[in-house]
């Protein structure tokens, strides 16, 4: 993987869910042979017209999952105060797991709040595995120092930001299939018998009664 | 017009006559048909040689006394190039490449079928590639 495309990657996975940015990555590092530039322009507009389709039809769907009025600032706020609790006890040699008690219900409440929408999620993708090890993840992350917290914030909307790429991705090769330059099916059709594809006219006797 | 012929490419009906037949009745039918080539045919309908416009004056205003009795096989070129329904597009579009035409006869197992014109046959293959 380049750098670029795990920048983007990155890019994608932690700042907001954004149908823009998740069209973007697909069509730059997943779907690229479709919209490279030996792909003509009327071509290109017509997989550009699809993949916004489907994109705002697997965000639509994942709309629940990926973004929450209230999963997201709990969530938010929990790892937080764990990061901050855990700079604190470097900072004062206070031992890291000694997490306020606030911190340990923010954490209940994030997860308490998560569990419906990663059922939701395992129901919609079939990603049971990837439900269960986000969940079975969660406590190790929690209780890995700073960096731990740090990634359990937002890795659920990251984990369904995956599946929505992959399902868009999916979906389009579903749809359009794989694409061919013109030249190449250009050349494929010339050899094809031309017995195939004719109609002969009839002649005047053949179309009395007709 | 048939849902058939709306999708493929038609072959059209094209002028035949038979090797025995008089240049006179060739002109006629020529003139008829307001058409520049007549194809001639065995029996079998088997494609057998080719009469143009050019053949027919060359061939008959240059020997005016025998005219009247010349023959299409006195007059038709004998190889005709033509592509058969069993072969390919790039073949047909060889063949009027090679003799400069914008038609080109079709054949079924040396049959002769009708004629396709250039036209149609590169809107078919260009059209039926962008669906």
């Amino acid at each position: 993987m380049s750098l670029e495309k795990l920048l983007a990657k990155v890019k994608t996975d932690f700042l907001p869910a954004s149908k823009n940015r998740i069209r973007d990555y697909v069509q730059k590092y997943e779907l690229e042979g479709y919209f490279n530039e030996d792909v003509p322009e009327d071509y290109k507009t017509r997989f550009r017209e699809g993949l916004d389709r489907i994109t705002n039809e697997v965000t639509d769907n994942y709309s629940t999952e990926l973004r929450s009025f209230l999963r997201t600032p709990i969530g938010k706020g929990s790892m937080a105060l764990a990061v901050a609790n855990d700079l604190s006890a470097y900072a004062t040699t206070v031992p890291f797991h000694q997490v306020s008690i606030l911190g340990l219900y923010l954490f209940a409440a994030k997860t308490i709040n998560e569990v419906p929408a990663v059922l939701r999620y395992a129901r919609k993708s079939k990603d049971w595995y990837g439900a269960l090890g986000h969940m079975l993840l969660k406590p190790v992350r929690y209780l890995l120092p700073v960096l731990g917290p740090a990634l359990e914030s937002g890795a659920f909307e990251r984990m369904v930001k995956r599946r929505v790429r992959k399902e868009i991705a999916r979906k389009f090769v579903e749809r359009y299939g794989n694409y061919e330059p013109l030249e190449n099916r250009l050349k494929e059709r010339l050899k094809e018998p031309l017995g195939e594809h004719v109609y002969v006219e009839k002649r005047e006797e053949e179309l009395v009664g007709v | 017009m048939t849902e058939d012929s709306i999708i493929k490419i038609t072959i059209h009906k094209a002028l035949t006559c038979n090797a025995d037949e008089n240049v006179k009745e060739i002109a006629k039918k020529l003139k008829d048909s307001k058409d520049r080539r007549i194809f001639v045919v065995d029996k079998q309908d088997k494609l057998i040689g080719i009469i143009t416009t050019t053949d027919l004056v060359y061939k008959t205003l240059c020997d005016r006394e025998k005219s009247s009795e010349m023959k299409a096989s006195d007059v038709m070129v004998n190889e005709v190039k033509a592509v058969d329904l069993s072969e390919d597009f790039e073949k047909a579009l060889e063949i009027m490449n090679e003799l400069k035409t914008f038609t080109c006869p079709v054949t079924d197992k040396e049959k002769m079928v009708g004629v396709i014109s250039y036209h149609e046959l590169v809107n078919y293959i260009f059209t039926s590639l962008q669906k």
